[in-house]
């Protein structure tokens, strides 16, 4: 019994560091957009939602914060303040998909899901980069942001919903 | 789609709305520009920004600094000792509420429109 569960375990850690992989693989290779420099689609997202509807809460945030500081470790980037803005945009968008998850799951599909997550990503971000710099001008992005968290949230919750369905049965079966 | 989601699409339309609307109404204003330079959170430096102005300036932080450029009624920055230099990719502004920021640096450039913008950069 104990052989089988540590074997279980095995596998799940195994899935979780692939998962990270992907989530700064993604990072990486994903092009900005335009209008607002930094801004991104956020495609590491995708496996954050991928972590929390395959193992859970703990392993998603996990995952956000891991996925996040790794990113930052591969571009070079560890100024504090842009590493604590991405991070802490990563991790409150983690937690309002889990959140939302967990107790309205009934109302809301995994696009649903990922539109949240990517309006809570923008909308951290932001309040993190107004108490850094206090220029209430910057107020002027906001409903930019906004918009734009939800598109790149719904989008990204398009390709998740897709590679879900098709990875649900590997991953749980785990052959 | 769930009910939610419906919800989400509700909301995200009408910020688009009022994200245009915001965004067209700051386009036709013809309010004097002032730009704000802050650093380490508190204003440094405000200059009228008009189509005369020529300026090529360093602003300092306590993490860095940037210089900034203004020309033809329009701001960018074209150094910074800043890692990732998304200020310098910024490119050019010029509209009222348009900022620059330099996260690493702790430094913001905003273009800032007569009175009301004042009001409220000081309420918040």
């Amino acid at each position: 019994m104990k052989s089988t569960r540590s074997h279980i375990k095995l596998k799940e850690l195994i899935y979780l560091s692939i998962l990270i992989a992907l989530g700064i693989v993604l990072n990486l290779i994903e092009p900005p957009i335009s209008p607002i420099p930094g801004a991104k689609l956020g495609l590491a997202n995708i496996v954050i939602l991928l972590t929390l509807l395959f193992f859970g809460e703990s392993e998603a945030i996990i995952v956000a914060l891991l996925r996040a500081i790794l990113s930052a470790f591969f571009k070079g980037m560890l100024h504090p303040i842009p590493l604590f803005t991405s991070v802490g945009g990563s991790i409150m968008a983690a937690i309002a998909m889990i959140l939302v998850y967990n107790l309205y799951r009934k109302h809301f599909s995994i696009v649903g899901i990922s539109i949240i997550g990517g309006i809570v990503n923008n909308l951290a971000q932001f309040f993190i980069i107004l108490y850094i710099t206090k220029n209430s001008a910057l107020w002027y992005y906001l409903p930019i942001l906004l918009f734009l968290g939800g598109i790149s949230g719904w989008a990204i919750g398009l390709i998740t919903k897709i590679l879900y369905t098709k990875t649900k049965t590997v991953v749980k079966n785990g052959s | 789609m769930e009910k939610g989601d419906k919800l989400l699409a509700l909301i995200l339309v009408i910020i688009f709305i009022f994200a245009i609307g915001q965004y067209t109404f700051v386009s036709i204003s013809k309010a004097k520009k002032t730009i704000v330079i802050r650093s380490d959170g508190e204003i440094v430096q405000q200059i009228p920004l008009n189509e005369t102005t020529e300026i090529i300036t360093t602003i300092k932080s306590k993490e860095g600094t940037i210089t900034m450029q203004v020309k033809n009624g329009k701001v960018h920055i074209i150094e910074s000792t800043c890692h990732d230099e998304l200020c310098i990719k910024q490119g050019w502004v010029s509209k009222v509420g348009e900022s620059i920021v330099c996260l690493p640096n702790r430094i913001s450039i905003s273009i800032v429109g007569e009175e009301k913008n004042e009001i409220d950069s000081i309420t918040y």
